[in-house]
């Protein structure tokens, strides 16, 4: 679910379906060790998240309050319009980057 | 940290071209509905132009800001339904939006950038809708103190002011996310929605310290979310409404909004941000460096790397162990591995066509306005994925294709109402897979192209001669403006409106691999349709062998595969004339053995033991061997190979494989001793020894490691001589691509005044006009003297009951190829070529020289059976059963149709 970019600075996170209480207190620890291992900058796939719950984006806000410190910065991708709403609403977006999904490109396949 | 900053805008401009991307679309939505926009898309753009403007006020980009900001005041005042977005309004909102993404492309130079002009008149637009006391309402900015713990919110007092319309009432509403919204077990957008559902939510902050950071032991357990909202609830049942203690719910009265800062600057924020690092490479502006990708495919690369990496250490490890010799496993691991990294790259060069598609909307709107036409553009297949590479380099020639769909096609909406059409035309703009590649189509409910003006402009720059011009078809006549030099040199713009530029779009899509044609109906509208390779350099393909020989043939130019079994064989392939022909779904198509072009021994493989032998038969349908046939097991090869062959000698073996081949105007089939597996190759270029073998397009290496040539089966079918229309180089080509899509090539010709009579186009080689005092007679019979002999001279109407040609009139003789010999149907001009997808009707009105009719214009037309005529007229040329003539070029006879 997580895989780290070669170079350690850069971690891509892709989740495998809601942003929700129990993901994130499961993510939250693991998220931590990446930014101990070094991670600067964490890319969350939300491609495959219908809905973030009030949990989900504490975990991102966290996120966001761990590394922009640190120099990093969170960028949630692929993020579905309902949940692109949610974010900008909340105006979570003038504080981490948030790139709404592509209309064309289906969420998760490569090939 | 100026590294950092860097990244920072980076992001920014990134995340903006994201939300800009589907504006222009969604604007001119907007713009189509007018009054009744749908409220939810104009939010999405409100949403769009508010998230700029909140990142560049950020950053500091105060010029991006201050015009994002008008956009949002605009677009404001469209949801609130007191601005209709007429086409002026989004055109000056279209307007804004390019200057943001222009900046977003650079945005070091932004706030040099002058503005002044388009925040003027977006401004005025926002107040002259405004009541005069409201005005500077649009400048002014408030803080709202909801408690003394000081400002909550800072917004623009015409925001404010919007949002208490129709007396609404100002709230602060004092969330957790945690308490108020996850223990009841709901979700924020659940609760956002029923807010924007009942009111406007003005701004939103969420305190993000209070959730913490990651290194923190639990999750966070109050996460509070300021909401300032505007409602027509009352406050007395706000509470309950809200599902907040009453306490959290803050009645924003005016004793709680205050100016900001005495003569607090406007919008423009004075101190000048950080110029970010100016040394920009200065790339075209235009052109995206960038790729879009999606994560998937990343992941695969990322696992393909990683896996390249240990196979690498493997291979070092293996290296030290065995003194240089590399184990076979690790090599072929490297070598999987290599070939899944490519493709999945490749992948990564694949962008979908919608990409290129979405600048047309506005192109064509803006247009459309300019010229006073009214078009509907209609996009279909945008998800169809090209190249990189091809797409870049296909922008400009579509655009240039539909701007003269729009310019020169569609007609002006008084002329389409007189044509009883209605007064918005209509631009259809299509991808789509086909056969390994990508069709584009251009179309157009226009005027079309007038066959005859491009022919007589094409005369008139002495691209062709008057005669050359006569000999066209319609549709050859259409596609004389793909001609190099036909509209470049002086610009022939009001030939039919069409051509502009046509052969540059060709040249363009030439280097790209592609190919173009036109079909066009005067009055009626005309189809640019492009068939393009899905990447540059590896094409489908499939193999197959002759002669013991592997070749590639491109997908591009293939139908079908057809595998007759041997017993079928008899019944579906039949001999006309001397040349062989299969019957497939009720057509009949020429066959051509590969071998027998390329001067191969044929071979095939018996199908019991394996083993390759000699194909001796001399036809397909040799049915030497049909008893034993019948049967379907082989009889042992005899004979020695150099012995003609006698009849009932040999014969028997297996199915005959056939390749369905389009090459150009017409289809044939290609006979081939086996089929291989489909494959993508790599095309390489001939060498220059082989350039001139017009049966190859190029070479492969195949996977084994051999060598495979590509056929041209254009080429093949010229060198087989199939081909009809043969006389200028030009002309060949224009054949070649006209790629049209089945049905029947027929040719009209006149008898008499008024009798419409047809041929298949394929007979026919050329068509000569003549006078009545050029035809001689010779033994009664009228002839021709051309080319240094005489032509035998038919005409219809000798053995069929139609009109007789009339001599006073304009006279034409339609040069058609019988087998051994040329023969000339007289005939009345005019003469056009035609393509129809009914078939012929071969009962009803079949009869002497006719082999039947066909519904041309709604009308009936008879079907001329030139062997039929040829054989009343000069029977001692069939003295005995058909098929004995000497070799010639093949003929498809009548009943080829």
């Amino acid at each position: 679910m997580i895989q780290v970019e070669p170079n350690g600075v850069a971690a891509l996170l892709r989740l495998e379906g809601n942003l929700v209480a129990s993901v994130a207190e499961a993510l939250r620890p693991a998220l931590q060790g990446l930014v101990e291992e070094g991670v600067r900058t964490l890319i969350v796939d939300l491609a495959r998240a219908e809905f973030v719950d009030s949990m989900g984006i504490g975990l991102l806000v966290a996120a966001h309050n761990t590394l922009e410190p640190a120099g990093g910065a969170l960028v949630v991708v692929n993020v579905r319009p309902e949940v692109v709403r949610l974010l900008q609403t909340m105006r979570l977006d003038r504080h981490f980057s948030v790139r709404p999904a592509v209309p064309g490109k289906d969420a998760g396949g490569g090939e | 940290m100026s590294d950092q900053g860097d990244d920072i805008l980076q992001l920014y401009s990134a995340e903006s071209l994201d939300h800009l991307a589907d504006i222009e679309r969604d604007l001119l939505e907007i713009e189509a509905a007018g009054a009744g926009a749908d409220g939810e898309l104009v939010n999405k753009v409100f949403r769009a132009a508010h998230s700029i403007k909140g990142g560049a006020g950020f950053l500091g980009l105060s010029v991006v800001s201050a015009l994002a900001h008008r956009l949002e005041n605009v677009l404001g005042l469209v949801r609130s339904r007191e601005l209709v977005p007429t086409a002026d309004v989004v055109g000056l909102l279209l307007q804004g939006f390019d200057r943001l993404r222009a900046f977003m492309l650079d945005l070091g130079a932004s706030n040099d950038a002058d503005v002044a002009e388009l925040v003027v008149a977006l401004d005025s637009l926002t107040t002259v809708v405004l009541p005069p006391d409201r005005r500077e309402t649009v400048a002014t900015r408030l803080q709202v103190f909801a408690d003394p713990r000081g400002p909550s919110f800072t917004v623009s007092e015409f925001e404010l002011a919007q949002a208490r319309k129709g007396g609404r009432l100002l709230y602060l509403l004092d969330y957790d996310l945690i308490h108020d919204i996850h223990r009841r077990g709901r979700r924020p957008l659940d609760v956002l929605g029923e807010l924007e559902g009942g009111g406007v939510i003005v701004d939103c902050r969420l305190d993000l310290a209070a959730a913490g950071t990651l290194a923190a032991p639990h999750l966070p357990t109050r996460l509070p979310l300021l909401v300032l909202y505007a409602t027509v609830i009352e406050p007395d049942i706000a509470p309950d409404v809200f599902d907040l203690p009453p306490e959290r719910v803050h009645r924003i009265g005016p004793e709680g909004l205050r100016p900001l800062a005495a003569g607090g600057a406007p919008p423009a924020p004075p101190p000048p941000p950080p110029p970010p690092p100016a040394a920009k490479a200065s790339a075209s502006p235009r052109s995206e460096t960038s790729l879009r990708v999606s994560v998937g495919l990343l992941d695969t690369l990322m696992d393909l790397a990683g896996e390249l990496v240990l196979s690498r250490n493997q291979l070092l490890q293996a290296l030290v162990g065995t003194q240089g010799r590399v184990p076979e496993a690790v090599a072929q691991r490297i070598d999987g591995i290599t070939s899944r990294l490519q493709e999945a790259i490749m992948l990564t060069r694949m962008q979908p066509v919608g990409q290129l598609f979405q600048k047309f909307p506005r192109l064509v709107r803006d247009l459309a306005r300019s010229l006073g036409k009214e078009v509907e553009l209609v996009l279909e297949g945008a998800e169809v994925e090209l190249d990189k590479t091809i797409l870049e380099g296909l922008s400009d020639p579509l655009t240039h294709l539909v701007r003269n769909a729009v310019d020169h096609g569609i007609e002006a909406p008084d002329l389409r109402r007189a044509a009883g059409k209605p007064a918005q035309g209509r631009v259809l703009l299509r991808a789509h897979h086909e056969g390994g590649h990508v069709h584009l189509e251009v179309a157009d409910d226009g005027r079309g192209i007038d066959p005859d003006q491009i022919a007589a402009a094409a005369v008139a720059k002495g691209l062709l001669s008057p005669d050359q011009a006569q000999a066209l078809s319609a549709s050859d006549k259409t596609a004389l403006i793909l001609l190099p030099g036909f509209s470049t040199a002086t610009r022939v713009t009001d030939v039919s409106g069409r051509g502009v530029g046509m052969d540059v779009v060709k040249t363009n899509l030439d280097k790209l691999g592609g190919s173009v044609a036109i079909a066009s109906r005067p009055g009626a509208g005309s189809t640019i349709r492009v068939k393009l390779p899905l990447t540059l350099a590896i094409i489908p393909s499939h193999l197959v062998t002759a002669g013991g020989q592997p070749f590639a043939i491109p997908q591009v130019n293939l139908d079908e595969l057809l595998r007759i079994p041997a017993a079928a064989v008899a019944q579906q392939v039949e001999r006309v004339g001397d040349a062989e022909v299969v019957r497939l779904r009720g057509q009949l198509l020429p066959l051509v053995r590969l071998a027998d072009v390329l001067g191969l021994t044929p071979r095939f493989r018996d199908g019991v033991t394996g083993a390759e032998h000699r194909d001796q038969r001399r036809a397909v349908a040799d049915r030497r061997s049909r008893r034993s046939n019948a049967e379907g097991i082989p009889e042992p090869s005899p004979a020695a190979p150099e012995e003609p062959l006698r009849s009932g000698q040999e014969r028997r073996h297996g199915a005959v494989h056939v390749v369905v081949a389009s090459a150009g105007a017409f289809r044939y089939g290609l006979v081939v001793d086996e089929l291989l597996d489909a494959e993508e190759i790599v095309v390489k270029p001939l060498g220059r020894q082989l350039k001139h073998l017009a049966c190859y397009a190029g070479t492969t290496v195949m996977g084994d490691g051999r060598v495979a040539l590509i056929l041209d089966l254009p080429g093949i079918a010229r060198e087989a001589r199939l081909s009809s229309v043969e006389e200028t180089p030009r002309a060949a080509e224009v054949a070649r691509e006209a790629c049209p899509e089945g049905g029947e090539s027929l040719l009209v010709f006149h008898s008499g005044r008024a009798e419409r009579l047809a041929i298949p186009l394929d007979l026919v080689v050329r068509i000569e006009r003549v006078t009545a005092d050029a035809i001689r007679r010779v033994g009664g019979r009228p002839v021709l003297p051309y080319h240094g002999g005489t032509l035998p001279l038919l005409t219809v109407h000798e053995v069929a009951p139609v009109p007789p040609v009339d001599e006073a009139r304009e006279l034409v003789v339609l040069v058609v190829s019988l087998p051994g010999r040329q023969v000339g149907l007289l005939a009345n001009a005019p003469v056009d070529a035609y393509r129809e997808q009914a078939a012929i009707d071969r009962a009803t009105l079949a009869g002497p020289g006719v082999a039947g009719s066909i519904l041309l214009d709604g009308a009936p037309v008879l079907v001329v059976d030139v062997t039929a005529i040829a054989r009343r007229c000069y029977p001692e040329w069939y003295p005995l059963a058909p098929g004995d003539g000497q070799p010639s070029s093949f003929q498809k006879g009548d009943q080829t149709r």
